[in-house]
């Protein structure tokens, strides 16, 4: 029984929050429902930049300037709550359904505007979760490649073909609102594994790369689970999935990380995002200082918000 | 020349500085530590140094132009020969006797498939031509295995460009943080990225290849902010250590004696024949010799006389 022993206590060392889960299993039902989640812990602003940001200004004053963020996440740590905050910095200056401080001034929503393109979720997906935060319809896009996407824009198209159209889409959409206009392109990496013959850097040179040329900031959301996968598991087509996952990675300025607990379930912890540096540098049109501030967050996923706490 | 040689900063600052020669450097590096830092301190080294040249771009990752370059060749929509006459037409010929001196930056070079990645370089180089190519070491090379006509032996790309390459600075992370590198490699293996990479100070191993054939290796921490270089230790000093031999600062503290060996004493300790190497040189091994004296009671019909 000893190794038991051990390998409970194993476990308490590497738990996130030990005394938030110890309590978590010993509470009866009644007690639970007066406990508040993280109630001992000070709820933080997402901050991700040294100018206490999470979207600079700075990033918009230049159209020749152009940034890429990386947000990788898992199955079990769906991004959608971070896509929303950054949408609500963006276009009403704030992330409200994040932040608890709100900011002196707010932008005007007339000169921003937002991009949004799925290969994974239906439009339905984001304008229901757009319209609860009370964004302006006229703020946004949403492009739905997974409903009839094979169909209508794969089956019997060369890739370039396919490609160059992808593009297009969003070439209209950037030119009708030419002003401050973010990009959100969610799993991109599946037109690798739904286009025949598709390598990460044809994927780069023909969409990826024009795509980011043509918007200030362009952010890729992808999910990471292939790298869970075991070594021997790993086949050509899969490290070329991986190569992209690497590639962006390179290219970001940016990673947001969301992940799991590394223990498992919690009840008040959903998961832990980390911001780190990317493998570019920031591209401003001043000089500045600016940089990433590296942190690492737990999140809890509400049902009408998200909380964060410092780890 | 002697001097560069005997101390390896300075050697690196000459290549960084573009005043010694070489033809192709080749920056390896990996998520944990991009090369833009690397290639930040050749521009300001050599604008230092007043080694300014014309800058060529050949971009197939970067979408920012960086201010320093003459030419930005946006590579990713071009084909193989436009993009090598692009790149030719502004660089100098490499027949003219006399001309100034260009660089040539190029990010990254896992772009270009393994099947035209010497023609593409052979091309580009010239007498006054210095080529600074990024190729990332953790983008698996794919395209190794369907070079038409090829049989599985030919290197892959990373081989190849390593062989062909005068000078290369492999990058690395200077981990701060409690992280150790493996786990930090373990943790980039399953996607989750730890805090304190792409740092200003960071690892670099320098390869230098001499033109007699000797290849120099150094160990440095470099610091991008402040532009200083620190030798961490040469391979032959590592491989020594790594043989656990005692050293003075692994007894200190142990006894009031001096336990530890000047260099002079370790190669005179070295050079000591000792006896059980000479019985090693026999070669045969194991076999007894007995030589029959003139006193030896030997009979043949007893088995227990007999000496073997």
């Amino acid at each position: 029984m000893s190794w038991m022993k051990n390998a409970r206590k194993k476990e308490k060392k590497c738990q996130v929050n030990p005394r938030e889960v110890e309590r978590d299993t010993f509470i009866t039902p009644i007690d639970k429902t007066k406990q508040t989640f993280m109630s001992g812990v000070q709820r933080q602003d997402l901050v991700l930049f040294s100018d206490q940001s999470v979207l600079p200004a700075q990033f918009f004053q230049d159209s020749s300037s152009h940034n890429l963020i990386f947000i990788t996440h898992q199955s079990s740590t769906q991004p959608l709550w971070l896509i929303n905050a950054l949408i609500e910095t963006h276009i009403l200056g704030f992330p409200n359904s994040l932040n608890e401080s709100s900011p002196s001034s707010l932008l005007s929503p007339a000169h921003t505007h937002a991009v949004v393109a799925s290969f994974i979720h239906e439009q339905k997906h984001f304008i229901n979760s757009f319209s609860k935060l009370k964004i302006p319809t006229n703020n946004y896009n949403v492009f739905d490649f997974l409903s009839d996407f094979i169909v209508s824009d794969i089956l019997n198209k060369p890739r370039e073909k396919i490609l160059s159209e992808l593009l297009a889409n969003f070439l209209v959409a950037l030119q009708n609102n030419p002003t401050n206009t973010i990009v959100i392109i969610e799993q991109p990496e599946l037109l690798l594994s739904l286009i025949n013959g598709l390598t990460y850097s044809e994927l780069n040179n023909r969409f990826i790369t024009p795509l980011l040329k043509q918007c200030q900031v362009l952010i890729i959301v992808s999910n990471s689970d292939i790298f869970n996968m075991d070594e021997y598991d790993v086949t050509v087509h899969t490290s070329n999935i991986q190569n992209f996952y690497k590639s962006s990675f390179i290219r970001s300025m940016i990673n947001l990380n969301l992940n799991p607990l590394k223990t498992g379930f919690a009840k008040d912890v959903t998961g832990s995002l980390h911001v780190c540096r990317g493998g570019a540098p920031i591209a401003t049109l001043s000089n500045t200082n600016l940089h990433v501030v590296e942190n690492e967050y737990l999140y809890l996923n509400e049902k009408e918000s998200t909380k964060l706490f410092y780890r | 020349m002697a001097s560069s040689t005997h101390n390896p900063v300075i050697l690196l600052k000459r290549i960084v500085s573009l005043t010694e020669n070489s033809p192709l450097i080749l920056c390896l590096d990996s998520m944990a530590q991009t090369s833009c830092r690397v290639i930040q301190e050749f521009i300001h080294q050599s604008k230092s140094k007043g080694n300014e040249c014309p800058i060529v771009y050949i971009s197939f990752e970067t979408v920012n132009k960086p201010i320093y370059c003459t030419q930005f060749i946006d590579a990713t929509q071009m084909d193989f020969v436009h993009l090598v006459r692009q790149i030719t037409s502004y660089l100098p010929a490499a027949t003219t006797i006399q001309a100034k001196k260009h660089m040539v930056i190029i990010d990254s070079l896992n772009y270009i498939s393994t099947d035209h990645i010497t023609r593409f370089l052979s091309e580009i180089a010239s007498p006054h031509c210095t080529i600074l190519a990024t190729y990332h070491k953790d983008i698996k090379d794919g395209d190794h295995t369907v070079i038409s006509g090829s049989n599985s032996n030919y290197p892959d790309k990373l081989t190849l460009l390593q062989f062909m390459a005068t000078t290369i600075l492999d990058i690395d992370v200077m981990l701060t943080g409690n992280h150790d590198t493996d786990e930090v490699s373990e943790l980039l293996n399953e996607f989750r990225i730890p805090r304190g990479l792409n740092n200003d100070i960071f690892q670099l191993r320098f390869v230098n290849k001499r033109k007699s054939g000797r290849s120099l290796e150094y160990d440095f921490m470099v610091n991008s902010k402040t532009h200083e270089y620190e030798l961490l230790s040469t391979k032959q000093e590592d491989e020594n250590s790594g043989n656990g031999l005692e050293t003075p600062e692994t007894l200190q503290g142990l006894t009031t004696f001096n336990l530890g060996t000047s260099n002079k004493q370790k190669l005179a300790k070295d050079q000591v024949a000792l006896p059980f190497l000479e019985a090693q040189s026999f070669g045969q091994g194991g076999a007894i010799v007995y030589e029959y004296e003139k006193d030896d009671d030997y009979d043949e019909e007893d088995p227990y006389e007999d000496p073997f």
